[in-house]
């Protein structure tokens, strides 16, 4: 791995670890809020106290309970916001610290992190080769006694390896 | 002898805040987010969430006999930032006359008054939750927008 490879893995890991944080906090924040509410709303809450309120003051409290269940939307889209960024600091975290390129590539390709280079790798994948599922199966092919054709196949893997890799760490520095 | 309370904390997002502005009070209450803007590199200032936090108490001997009390932390002065035409809209509506318990823009009717102290504690708290969805629909769009230059 490549020193300025190395060096955007970890702008990307030291990025991915207060966005988490900001992310929990906010979370943390909104759902206590929400919890208040559903305390306040439930059938042994507050809300008792309002219970012979009619007229104006029902439909402010249909509009209050509206509102409160948007923010549980904005709260689930905070979880979904912090897990993605969990996924990829997991997956950087791999990468930083993996045992060599292929592997890091492999276990990319397979994790649920969905970077957006990932996705550009499997285009570059796509591009780069007219049948993916044979080259799949190359991949997971056990080691045999080389022939000349399983030599070929080795470097062209090792050939799209760079140029997924270059690509991979291209989109990382954009 | 009763007494209605609210406490609503809120989070508001501010960009391009410019550091000298940040006042010695309030920096505990500023989470500096600069870090996840991308590809802005010559953008002025820095990125902030506010948090802030709102309370009204209502106490009374009756629904018709009652004193409302609001304290808002709310220290940033909005008119540097967003409010610049408020002088225009202020002299159209100069027969309107808000209720400060309701905000800014609460568009709550200090000249007609509501009575009833529950009614009353409700539309505050409608047009207060309101006011924090409001910055909080912001501040996740800016996140996932901000987030997603790095993921997916």
């Amino acid at each position: 791995m490549g020193r300025d490879k190395a060096e955007d893995l970890k702008k990307i890991y030291d990025w991915t670890q207060p966005t988490i944080e900001l992310l929990s906090n906010l979370e943390h924040d909104l759902s206590g809020l929400l919890q208040e509410w559903e305390t306040f709303h439930s059938p042994s809450g507050d809300i008792g106290y309002f219970s012979s309120i009619s007229g104006r003051g029902s439909k402010l409290l249909w509009a209050i309970k509206e509102t409160f269940e948007k923010l549980d939307f904005l709260r689930q889209r905070l979880v979904h916001l912090k897990d993605s960024s969990r996924r990829c600091a997991e997956d950087v975290s791999f990468a930083k610290f993996g045992s060599n390129s292929t592997d890091t590539l492999t276990h990319s390709y397979n994790s649920a992190c969905s970077y957006k280079a990932i996705k550009l790798r499997n285009t570059a994948l796509k591009r780069h080769s007219a049948t993916p599922n044979r080259r799949n199966a190359q991949l997971k092919r056990p080691k045999t006694t080389p022939n000349r054709q399983n030599t070929i196949n080795a470097r062209l893997n090792l050939a799209f390896g760079f140029v997924i890799f270059d690509c991979y760490f291209y989109v990382m520095e954009g | 002898m009763f007494e209605l309370k609210l406490h609503l904390p809120y989070f508001k997002l501010i960009t391009g805040y410019p550091p000298k502005k940040a006042r010695h009070r309030m920096k505990s209450r500023l989470t500096d987010v600069s870090f996840l803007r991308a590809g802005t590199s010559n953008f002025v200032g820095r990125d902030v969430i506010l948090q802030g936090h709102y309370s009204i108490v209502i106490h009374g001997y009756s629904d018709q006999n009652w004193d409302a009390h609001s304290f808002e932390n709310n220290d940033f002065d909005d008119d540097d930032w967003d409010d610049e035409d408020s002088e225009d809209e202020n002299s159209e509506d100069e027969e309107f006359q808000e209720d400060p318990n309701a905000g800014r823009e609460g568009k709550v009717e200090a000249n007609v008054p509501i009575w009833d102290a529950r009614e009353y504690f409700l539309r505050i708290f409608d047009v207060r939750s309101t006011q924090i969805l409001q910055p909080a629909k912001h501040l996740v769009r800016w996140l996932e927008r901000s987030i997603d230059s790095y993921v997916r």
